[in-house]
């Protein structure tokens, strides 16, 4: 083999199959099971053990996984009542749910070979779409008509509002996108910088006699990276979760404001 | 880190040898204040080292550094994502009222003044944050210190 057909693309690992459902030839259709389907099903499976196993003894002096399942409960708990106050308690399962989710799709995803949904802005969109039609919907319910003087700040002259009411509208529009394409964007990048860096150990070994040595210093980069790339994955899912809070904390907590 | 953690007692239990260990000839008295003020002028050299370390230390581990670089992220996000949607919007318009192409004209004029305005309000809030955990760190350091 040669080291063309060795070499992969750095973006091959964000490529979409299909492992079951195709069609004929492979191809993918609207009920397809790809591998993205499969890891965020594996996704859904850790959390789900995690909770359910780690927490069957109850037991007052915790074990390993009841320590992890408990201390990733309290995280999530100290956020929403430090971000949304107590009005935000009844919103702690879909949060908590939404970042175990958006956490275990990015750690699962660090381990080599495996796929990244949360990579994918067609993921990400979707759920920041959950979120934002979610919030809108809370929004509206709980403070009806006066949902709209959001869009409408206080203490600005009436003469501004025809300008700022269209900016606060696709202001407000804009945050689906802004939180899907950060949590996208920030994994796509890392996982793509990781891969060009470990074709660099490749091509540098292939170099041969004394510059084979030199692969060590991508290898070191690689190594770095991994570490960075583990941060990222944890402090996006917070970065997901904290924003949903914040958005979330103003539709509920509207009539302070 | 674990070296430097080490050195510091080391060193001043080096500066606690020397004092000790010259005086012996000498009456007591003042050489023994000499050796003290000596080993208290050690010991707050060593202190401020460690705490100058610690501080270097707790400033590189910090995750504010990484948090900056992920403020400055969603600024950049922020402007790229209400241009983006207005051009979606503007495209849209075009296609439903035949309109191109003024709609995404005026779309794209209002996605970069929205753009703007999103960022300035953006940094001038993160700003606020910054300025109130300046101070709240800066008093819980004198807290620490009395």
């Amino acid at each position: 083999m040669t080291l063309a057909e060795a070499h992969h693309s750095p973006l091959e690992q964000f490529k979409v199959k299909c492992l079951a459902f195709c069609g004929d030839g492979g191809q993918l259709h609207a009920f397809s099971f790809t591998n993205s389907a499969l890891f965020m099903l594996l996704s859904v499976l850790a959390v789900t053990l995690l909770m359910v196993y780690g927490m069957r003894s109850r037991s007052l002096v915790p074990g390993r996984l009841q320590s992890v399942a408990e201390l990733s409960y309290e995280f999530v708990a100290n956020m929403v009542r430090d971000n949304v106050g107590g009005n935000g308690r009844e919103y702690f399962p879909f949060i908590f749910s939404l970042f175990m989710f958006i956490l275990f799709c990015n750690m699962l995803g660090m381990i080599p070979y495996s796929f990244t949904p949360t990579s994918h802005i067609i993921i990400t969109f979707a759920l920041a779409l959950v979120v934002f039609i979610g919030v809108t919907i809370i929004a509206i319910v709980r403070n009806g008509i006066h949902f709209f003087t959001h869009f409408m700040p206080d203490g600005v002259p009436m003469w501004l509002a025809p300008l700022i009411v269209p900016i606060e509208v696709i202001s407000y529009l804009t945050r689906p996108v802004s939180l899907s394409l950060r949590l996208g964007a920030n994994m796509l990048a890392g996982h793509t910088t990781l891969m060009v860096f470990a074709g660099f150990v490749g091509s540098m070994i292939a170099l041969g006699g004394i510059l084979a040595v030199s692969g060590v210093l991508p290898l070191i980069m690689v190594t770095a990276l991994t570490a960075l790339e583990f941060l990222i994955a944890f402090l996006q899912a917070y970065v997901f979760a904290i924003l949903s809070c914040l958005y979330l904390s103003e539709a509920v907590n509207m009539e302070h404001h | 880190m674990a070296e430097q953690e080490k050195r510091p007692p080391q060193s001043a239990r080096e500066g606690g040898t020397a004092g000790s260990g010259s005086p012996s000839p000498h009456p007591p008295s003042d050489t023994d204040a000499e050796a003290l003020s000596r080993l208290g002028r050690d010991l707050a050299a060593v202190q401020e080292r460690q705490a100058g370390s610690r501080r270097a230390a707790a400033e590189r581990s910090d995750p504010r550094s990484m948090r900056q670089v992920g403020k400055a992220w969603s600024l950049a996000i922020e402007m790229v994502a209400a241009v983006g949607v207005c051009v979606f919007i503007g495209w849209w318009v075009d296609r439903w009222l035949g309109s191109a192409p003024w709609g995404l004209l005026g779309f794209i004029l209002l996605g970069i003044a929205t753009a703007m305005w999103t960022a300035i309000r953006t940094a001038m809030r993160m700003q606020a944050q910054q300025q109130a955990d300046d101070a709240a760190a800066a008093a819980g350091e004198k807290t620490e210190g009395d």
